[in-house]
């Protein structure tokens, strides 16, 4: 249950981040949203 | 030239021109220097160790975010703006209390998130109106945000730079509560009343009951604030009755309180709310994973071990010195960065001393960082929502307190062994 609840949230981090990758215009910037996808991306797909 | 040093001013060179001159963020230079080190050491991109390194503050990423959502929802719920309006319409005429009681609650949102720049841009910007009108000057008031910011960002229960310095050395964040309180609630509360004294009781009444009218529309006060009580009982529970109650770990307790905000105060949209949350706290996550990358290089190559070696060879004495000296500075490019590079590295040097109560310390002395130019993100924030077009003015002011809170800092980690005693549980 707990799993599943933190799965939940990092979901939401990732797809919010997501989104703002998105609306961001500095490509600089776009970067960092890019490396903070990393982290979250994996931890959703290495769940047990 | 030996290796490892060659290959660690090469990471420092990479990380400064991407900063300095590339303009490219902090955790997108920290990448780029971790990528130089892994090429100049021989052992190719090495992916592998980039994304085992980006993984590591995955914990600490999900306590800051949910930690700036959970801010963002009592902001828009008006909650922190009715906290402000109660304490600078209760307390204003006791000076002592006010600017207690206003210090705290500028600590707050840095105490919860372990972030200076949540506490300047949310309860910072939320009082510095009052303290204007209390009578206390534009570069004088942001002063006095920077400073209490910087020191909520270390206060307990939330203290990244712990986290990470204790992540160096396989040290748990647990215990640090009462220690971190005595880092940083004195020098805090003694920082404010400095700057404030000469100002007691400048500001005219009038103004300030018509600067802090009640909020438009009215909501039982409890339900205002039964967010942020669920937020305390929920992180309190797991403490008091470790046994019946286990811990549901603080994001998740950070979202639990987040959903009791709903329609507890004027109305918000969750989406907006997280889409501003995520926005704000993306260069710190960025910095958090830029550092784990740097990190595991640094471990890969053997400038990790290197340093430690050195570091722990400095003679007794001139390590303290070192510690006044380069923690801060480092911390100009992020506090978070000196904390691992230079903070485990001293931790080790010091073992014997207890190492809860160094800790506390160093990450005391670190978030000055927050306060250096060039990147100064406390006092810059801080210059912006006072609206000091010269943010110097304010590093000004703050130089001797800056100063008095690092001598602070090396007092507790020279009595540390004896601080134990008291604090370490």
């Amino acid at each position: 249950m707990l799993k599943l609840m933190y799965l939940a949230i990092t979901a939401l981090v990732l797809v919010a981040t997501g989104c703002d990758l998105f609306s961001e215009n500095n490509w600089k910037k776009q970067l960092t949203h890019l490396i903070v996808l990393i982290p979250l991306i994996l931890r959703i797909l290495l769940i047990k | 030239m030996e290796p490892e040093l060659f290959i660690l001013i090469a990471m420092m060179a990479v990380f400064a021109l991407a900063v300095f001159a590339g303009k490219f963020p902090i955790g997108v230079s920290l990448v780029f220097a971790a990528v130089t080190g892994s090429l100049l050491s021989g052992f190719g991109l090495s992916l592998r160790h980039l994304v085992e390194g980006s993984i590591s503050y995955l914990d600490p990423i999900l306590i800051i975010i949910t930690a700036m959502i959970f801010m963002e929802i009592i902001r828009e719920t008006g909650a922190l703006g009715e906290a402000s309006r109660l304490i600078v319409v209760n307390l204003h005429s006791r000076p002592l209390l006010f600017l207690s009681a206003v210090t705290i609650f500028i600590m707050l949102p840095g105490m919860i998130t372990g972030l200076s720049t949540a506490s300047v841009l949310t309860t910072g910007a939320v009082v510095a109106p009052a303290l204007i009108v209390w009578g206390i000057p534009k570069a004088r008031t942001g002063s006095i945000i920077a400073m209490a910011a910087l020191l909520g960002m270390v206060a307990p229960p939330i203290n990244v730079p712990a986290m990470i310095i204790g992540g160096g050395v396989d040290m748990p964040y647990i215990g640090f509560g009462l220690p971190l309180l005595l880092a940083t609630l004195p020098p805090a509360l003694l920082v404010t009343f400095l700057l404030a004294r000469p100002y007691f009781g400048r500001g005219s009444e009038e103004a300030i009951r018509n600067a802090f009218t009640d909020l438009p529309v009215h909501f039982k006060r409890w339900r205002l604030f039964l967010p942020v009580l669920i937020l305390a009982v929920l992180m309190a529970l797991s403490r008091i009755i470790p046994n019946d109650f286990t811990s549901m770990g603080m994001p998740l307790i950070f979202v639990i309180a987040g959903l009791s905000a709903y329609r507890s105060g004027l109305p918000f949209n969750y989406w907006k709310v997280i889409r501003v949350a995520v926005n704000k706290a993306l260069p710190v996550m960025g910095i958090l994973v830029g550092i784990g990358m740097f990190i595991q290089i640094m471990s890969l190559t053997g400038v990790r071990g290197y340093l430690i070696v050195n570091i722990v060879q400095i003679p007794s004495y001139w390590i303290f010195l070192a510690i006044m000296v380069t923690l801060p500075l480092f911390g100009a490019i992020s506090s978070y960065g000196a904390s691992y590079v230079l903070g485990v590295p001293f931790l080790l040097a010091l073992l014997g001393r207890n190492e809860i109560i160094v800790a506390s310390g160093l990450t005391l002395i670190a978030s000055l960082g927050d306060m250096m130019p060039p990147t100064a993100l406390a006092g810059i924030f801080a210059a912006q929502v006072v609206g000091e077009p010269n943010y110097f003015r304010i590093l000004k002011i703050c130089i001797p307190y800056i100063i008095l809170t690092a001598v602070y800092g090396i007092l507790i980690i020279i009595g540390a062994n004896w601080l134990a005693k008291f604090l370490v549980i």
